[in-house]
């Protein structure tokens, strides 16, 4: 094991104590200056390279990226498992419907009537037929470092056009496909508007079921054309209004909510809520 | 005397201006550096030895550095690269050790 006696006991290299030993040569002082250049030359490159070596060793892992893509990733898993539970739950509301209808037309046709007509008016079933479709655009970005989110449609708009439809005779509207139900909030996050809870973006596109011509004439008379003349105008947002066939889709499963007289003791729990609701 | 402080400054440099060093060669660092230091040993001995020589150290400076990188790369190339980087490691700290054992005892006498 001489490999590893020389590694223990000798790990100075041989060089030094062959370098002591050799005599000494006579060198003119040109030659030796050369050689202590070449020296200094050699070293300040080592020195160099082994410092920036160090250095760049310790240079600490951007330790974001790691927590970032896994973030990603996150996002990207949940939003799929979502779009997942969102389709069964679709195709499971439209079995209940389906069931109930068949279970309810045979055994009392007036109570399936009121029943279908209650569907519609509360968004919960899809609707199909002649109506309007509004389309609002984001004004054109000149500046991307300056913009004026005045330009930009906002919650405000899309609330004050939509109360302008059902006030002109709407039976159903839909935003972007987000059918509009009694109990749809339409709120403004950023640069996005929120739907009940999902984001849409620029082009708005508002769908109306109802007497077209009449929704048109009504509509024409409400505080919301004004207000959507404004827009044009003022901060050129792209407003377009068509008369055509349209179809929305139902909005969300209806849950079931119970109010009850407060002292009645009818489903204790729920009164509590209800009171604070109507204090 | 004279690589000592070349060594020094070019480090002072190094430190000052902190270039960045190709990403090609970032798997040879650590080594390269464990090497270099194992020079820096070796000359610290032999000049408490009392036979220090510019040449010598520098040479062995360089070569010990080269040969480092150069064992890594061919690992990294046959596919046993951590274990030829172990292996170098190994070496490497072992001669560090005994050689800063031997300038303990210089210094202490202990």
């Amino acid at each position: 094991m001489s490999l590893l006696n020389d590694v223990m006991y000798r790990p100075v290299d041989a060089g030094y104590a062959e370098a002591a030993a050799r005599p000494v040569p006579v060198r003119t002082p040109a030659a030796r200056t050369r050689r202590a250049t070449a020296h200094l030359v050699v070293a300040v490159a080592l020195g160099l390279v082994t410092a920036s070596a160090v250095a760049s060793l310790r240079t600490p892992e951007p330790v974001g990226t790691g927590a970032r893509s896994l973030l990603q990733e996150q996002i990207a898993d949940r939003t799929a498992e979502a779009d997942a539970l969102q389709a069964t739950n679709e195709q499971l509301a439209a079995e209940v419907a389906q069931i109930q209808s068949d279970a309810l037309a045979s055994a009392d046709p007036e109570l399936f009537a009121t029943l279908a007509e209650l569907e519609v008016l509360s968004g919960s079933t899809g609707l199909e037929g002649s109506g309007l479709v509004l389309e609002l655009t984001d004004a054109p970005v000149t500046d991307p470092d300056d913009v004026d989110p005045r330009r930009r449609v906002q919650d405000i708009d899309l609330q004050i056009v939509t109360n302008g439809l059902w006030a002109a005779g709407a039976e159903g509207i839909a935003i972007n496909g987000q059918r509009l139900t009694g109990s749809s909030a339409i709120r403004g996050v950023g640069p996005a508007v929120l739907v009940d809870l999902v984001p849409l973006v620029s082009p708005y596109r508002i769908e109306v079921v109802g007497d077209a011509q009449a929704m048109q004439t009504a509509f024409a008379r409400t505080t919301a054309a004004n207000h959507l003349t404004t827009l044009t105008g003022n901060f050129e947002i792209g407003v377009s209004l068509r008369a055509g066939e349209v179809e929305l889709p139902g909005g969300t499963t209806p849950t079931l909510r119970h109010a009850v007289v407060p002292g009645t003791g009818v489903a204790q729990s729920v009164a509590a809520t209800s009171e604070e609701g109507t204090s | 005397m004279i690589a000592v402080i070349g060594l020094i400054i070019g480090a002072a440099v190094g430190l000052f201006l902190e270039p960045t060093v190709p990403t090609a060669l970032q798997p040879y660092l650590p080594i390269a550096v464990v090497a270099a230091l194992d020079a820096l040993f070796g000359g610290l001995r032999a000049l408490l030895d009392g036979n220090f020589d510019d040449r010598v150290f520098l040479v062995s400076f360089l070569s010990n550095v080269v040969v480092a990188a150069l064992i890594v790369f061919l690992g990294d190339q046959l596919g046993v690269g951590t274990q030829l980087s172990t292996a170098v490691v190994v070496v490497l700290g072992i001669r560090i050790f005994s050689n800063a054992a031997a300038i303990r005892r210089h210094l202490f006498k202990a």
